[in-house]
């Protein structure tokens, strides 16, 4: 019994911490520019901004800390600057995040969403995202793994898509080689899992690059399954992080970002 | 009753002293009559010089001033003046009478009768009976030939077409070597001959017979509406929308609807307001070419319940829709979203193939919607060629300084040289900050670049506002309806950003505007330059319209494929092929020219142009056209098809050892028709006509007054005629006035 009432009390704890709030309330270890990067979104001031999705955590899910802020800031940090050194997109310095609710989201047509396998979209932002989606936005969403994620995140999504199939990406697809020519068969590992000698999560062995198309066959939504392009980008300056597979999240980075202003 | 009092007091017509030449004496020396003034001025003063103790000095002036005109006029009489006129002798000369009995004054102005009957009593009354009486020959003629009387006026052949020119001429030289003291033309003043110009008018005047006209038919034809023209190409590609241009005309003000047909099927309709008194008005019309193929289109006015012409409330065009998709070329020096947002909107309506080259890193530029993997291999097009071998060009946020010297003269002659469409989009490097201001291309360019380092593009959002010009802009239209369509202009989000730029140049046309802490700066504007037309949009941002309205908008797709459409809508091609007119009404004559240029746009001169014309029975002709010399590149020729009915006509033709690509074309022939167009009375041309032969103008109110009129013709045999004036009533009236005059101010004063 008192087993059972200390996880209600862990879930219930996690699910509190897991609410999106000012930054401040976590941790004083950021500085304070990052903080304002991820509490206010003003109009863009450069032609491409990394954009973090905001949003509440499923209620079957549970963890330390808000899943849709895993691998900030250092993620998007290492990400513009490899958009910068690899390509001469004019991009921000600082990144944003915002909901699906907010009108702001619409001032930036290139969305990052983590750690959708915990996910929970309310109409309203299941409303926003197919909105945001049809109107000519782009969206990635990463380092989710396994089956049960998979559901969770496909659940959540058919509120926005009820009947839009979700589809491997053709290797012929442009995304594959806007830019870098990229391949599908390497699993880009979460940094636990590497650091464990395995480059898969939970039961997601297999890789898979999916996509939700729009009716004139543009990607919209970009689908990294059983992946972890994030950590691969926060740990780009780590050692102990593979660098091929750095390089490789990064060309893939590119690739999205440059698919995303040409379709 | 002028008249008869001129003719009383003056003892003959006004026209006599309007012709006729003043001789002021007959008798006398001129030193007798200025010695008698003299003497008679002497006694006057004599006379004066006994009274002036008697009266005062002012009335003595009075009296003598009076006693002065008496002698004057006494002196006059004394003289014997006499008017020299040159009148015709009626009864040696002709007078040719020219009825036009075309299907036009078969036309009722009231719905009873026909014109022609509504003149022929006027025409008998007062032209042909004093006529005859006076003792002229007359030969009478219809458009159809010569009649014994004005009955068999109504019984000849109602003739197509009015050739007034044709037939006055041929009338004219007819009566060349006979005294004909004038031709009488009676008719509307609707000439369909296509030969009306200035050389005709000339070639009248030198026949020195005076045409007098007498106009039939109502100026302002009240109840009538009309389409008078309608301006759309005579080709298209699938899936488009065509705006044509339709000119209307009604005598009342009044609202009707224009429909277009394709066959039965109504494919365009709009309602529309026509002003009345005649005005001419231009309304616009979105038609959907839809398939492949042949559209006979049929432009009509919905006919007004009063109305019985209703036959010209229809024109009809064939649109031939073929699978060319023109081209245009993107250029950016930076991956944008503006880039992104305008290929989809683009993409969506397919009229046009875009062209992408997209600049990703400083070594690597991304090919979009290319043709074949060698295209834009080396990026800008570096050679005439390649680039001409594109309707239009879209240079975003690219750098001057990335091309090279050649490559930016190329773009300048792009529009000049080959008649393609430049867009010049603002940004980060776009315009001034990309360093444009420097080159050939800025010259050509609706707006000028600001010089200087300061930088000119600024990332704040601000509205886009539409100029008057906007609004009333055919082609850049959210909404066919007026009200509408600023509300939507009004409802656009802010764009992303803008660049300043400097004033438009004087012949551009400025559609766009915003504000910023400087003032007002152009955002939109465009203007001829050569053979073609440049673009400036100085902004990166209107992708905001997309993002910012809701997905099923399609304000941001209307504005890029409206402006797309209208960059490519006029590109001459390398190879062009036309007709002079779609719809040939009672006009046999199929005028067609082709226009040939090599690749690089030159005009060749040494091509084989030929032409297949098939009419609708099936008969075929070749025609060969000729090079014209003044126009190099030009070729022409005529085909004559009397068979009504649908005409194709095909182009090929051969440069060198090269056979380019054949045009197909149609057209229609139809007979009777073109008299219901323009069927009020003429009478400008009418009074033209006879101003410039020596005639004058008349309607069936004064037609009385031609017989007058012929009397002094310079034309025919005449006789000279000295007409005595001294004993014209007006004289003995003036004397005996002078003298009562006298009389009564000398009882007034007591000098009698």
């Amino acid at each position: 019994m008192r087993s059972l009432i200390f996880l209600i009390c862990v879930l219930c704890a996690s699910q509190l911490l897991a609410q999106p709030r000012s930054l401040d309330f976590f941790q004083g270890t950021q500085s304070s520019t990052q903080k304002e990067s991820l509490s206010v979104t003003p109009p863009p001031d450069s032609e491409f901004s990394f954009v973090r999705l905001t949003y509440d955590q499923s209620l079957n899910s549970y963890g330390r800390r808000a899943p849709w802020r895993t691998d900030w800031p250092e993620a998007e940090t290492h990400f513009l600057q490899g958009i910068s050194r690899l390509s001469v997109v004019e991009s921000a310095d600082q990144a944003r995040s915002v909901r699906l609710t907010d009108e702001a989201i619409f001032d930036y047509p290139w969305l990052y969403a983590v750690d959708v396998g915990k996910w929970s979209l309310t109409a309203e932002e299941a409303a926003g995202l197919r909105e945001y989606l049809l109107r000519g936005g782009f969206m990635i969403v990463d380092d989710f793994h396994g089956s049960y994620e998979w559901q969770v995140f496909q659940t959540h999504l058919r509120k926005a898509f009820p009947d839009r199939p979700i589809v491997d990406i053709p290797e012929d697809d442009p995304l594959m080689s806007v830019m870098f020519d990229l391949d599908q068969s390497i699993q880009i590992p979460g940094i636990r899992a590497y650091n464990s000698g395995q480059t898969w999560e939970q039961d997601g062995y297999d890789p898979h690059w999916r996509g939700l198309y729009d009716d004139n066959g543009r990607l919209m939504l970009a689908i990294n399954f059983n992946m972890d392009l994030g950590d691969a980008w926060e740990h780009a300056d780590d050692p102990g992080y593979p660098e091929p597979m750095t390089s490789l999240a990064y060309r893939f980075a590119v690739n999205y970002v440059i698919y995303a202003m040409t379709h | 009753m002028f008249e008869s009092l001129f003719s009383f007091l003056f003892k003959y017509p006004r026209e006599y002293y309007v012709e006729g030449e003043l001789i002021p004496q007959t008798w006398g020396q001129p030193a007798v009559v200025v010695g008698i003034l003299l003497v008679g001025l002497a006694l006057i003063i004599i006379s004066a010089l006994r009274s002036r103790d008697e009266l005062h000095p002012a009335r003595l002036i009075a009296i003598g001033a009076l006693q002065l005109t008496v002698l004057c006029v006494g002196l006059a009489m004394l003289m014997q003046p006499v008017l020299e006129v040159e009148e015709l002798r009626p009864q040696d000369n002709k007078v040719v009478v020219l009825v036009d009995t075309s299907r036009s004054m078969a036309l009722s102005d009231d719905g009873e009768i026909s014109r022609l009957q509504g003149i022929l009593p006027t025409l008998d009354l007062d032209i042909l009976q004093p006529l005859e009486e006076s003792g002229y020959s007359l030969e009478l003629q219809s458009f159809d030939g010569s009649v014994e009387n004005v009955e068999q006026l109504l019984s000849a052949g109602a003739q197509d077409r009015s050739l007034i020119t044709n037939q006055l001429t041929a009338a004219l030289r007819g009566a060349s070597n006979q005294s004909v003291a004038g031709l009488i033309l009676v008719s509307d003043g609707a000439d369909n001959s296509n030969e009306l110009n200035e050389l005709w008018f000339s070639q009248l005047q030198s026949f020195g017979v005076p045409v007098h006209t007498l106009g039939v038919g109502r100026e302002v034809m009240t109840e009538d509406m009309e389409i008078s023209a309608v301006n759309l190409p005579d080709s298209a590609i699938p899936d488009a929308n065509l705006r044509a241009e339709v000119t209307l005309q009604s005598g009342t003000a009044r609202q009707s609807i224009l429909k277009v047909y394709d066959g039965d099927r109504i494919v365009a309709s709009e309602p529309v307001e026509l002003p009345g008194e005649g005005r001419k008005i231009q309304q616009s019309i979105s038609i959907p070419t839809g398939d492949v193929g042949v559209r006979h289109l049929r432009f009509v006015l919905d006919p007004g319940a009063d109305e019985y012409n209703t036959q010209n409330n229809e024109l009809r065009h064939s649109l031939t829709v073929a699978q060319t998709q023109p081209r245009v070329l993107y250029v950016e020096g930076e991956p944008r979203w503006e880039y992104k947002f305008i290929r989809r909107a683009i993409e969506e309506a397919g009229f046009v193939h875009l062209h992408g080259l997209v600049q990703t890193s400083t070594n690597k530029s991304y090919r979009q919607g290319i043709d074949s993997p060698e295209q834009l291999e080396n990026g800008f097009p570096s050679t005439r060629d390649e680039l001409f071998n594109y309707q239009g060009l879209i240079i975003g946020s690219q750098q001057a300084a990335a091309l090279s010297q050649d490559q930016i003269a190329l773009i300048k002659d792009f529009v000049d040289v080959r008649g393609g469409s430049l867009l010049m989009l603002g940004g980060l490097s776009g315009l001034g900050d990309g360093g444009w201001q420097n080159t050939v291309v800025a010259d050509i360019l609706p707006l000028q670049l600001i010089q200087g380092d300061a930088d000119t593009f600024v990332r704040v959002q601000t509205p886009a506002y539409a100029t008057a010009a906007a609004l009333r802009s055919p082609w850049l239209r959210f909404a066919d309806d007026e009200i509408e369509n600023q509300d939507r202009w009004n409802l656009l989000p802010e764009i992303a950003d803008y660049q300043i730029v400097g004033e438009a140049r004087p012949g551009a046309t400025v559609l766009m505007e915003v504000q910023h802490s400087q003032g007002t700066s152009p955002l939109l504007a465009y203007q001829r330059y050569g053979r073609g037309k440049t673009y400036v949009l100085a902004s990166g941002g209107t992708w905001r319209w997309q993002m910012q309205m809701p997905s099923e908008d399609q304000s941001h797709e209307i504005f890029w494929q409206s402006l797309l459409q209208e960059m490519i809508s006029e590109v001459p091609q390398s190879i062009d092929f036309q007709t002079d007119t779609n719809w040939y009404m009672d006009n046999s004559r199929i005028e067609v020219s082709a226009n040939i240029r090599d690749p690089g746009f030159e005009p060749s001169g040494n091509a084989q142009v030929t032409v297949r014309v098939e009419d609708s029975a099936g008969q075929t002709q070749n025609i060969e056209l000729t090079p014209v010399a003044a126009e190099p590149g030009t070729y022409r020729g005529t085909a004559l098809v009397d068979n009504e009915g649908l005409v194709q006509l095909d182009m090929s033709a051969t440069l060198g050892e090269t056979e380019l690509d054949p045009i197909r074309l149609f057209a229609e022939r139809s007979d009777g028709r073109m008299e219901y167009f323009n069927t009020a009375q003429n009478s400008g041309f009418l009074k033209r006509l006879a101003s410039v032969s020596g005639g004058s103008y008349f309607t069936a109110d004064t037609a009385a007054g031609i017989l007058d009129e012929m009397r002094f013709s310079n034309s025919g045999i005449t006789e000279r005629d000295w007409l005595v004036l001294w004993n014209m009533p007006f004289v003995f009236i003036l004397l005996l006035m002078l003298k009562v005059s006298e009389w009564m101010l000398r009882r007034r004063w007591g000098r009698l």
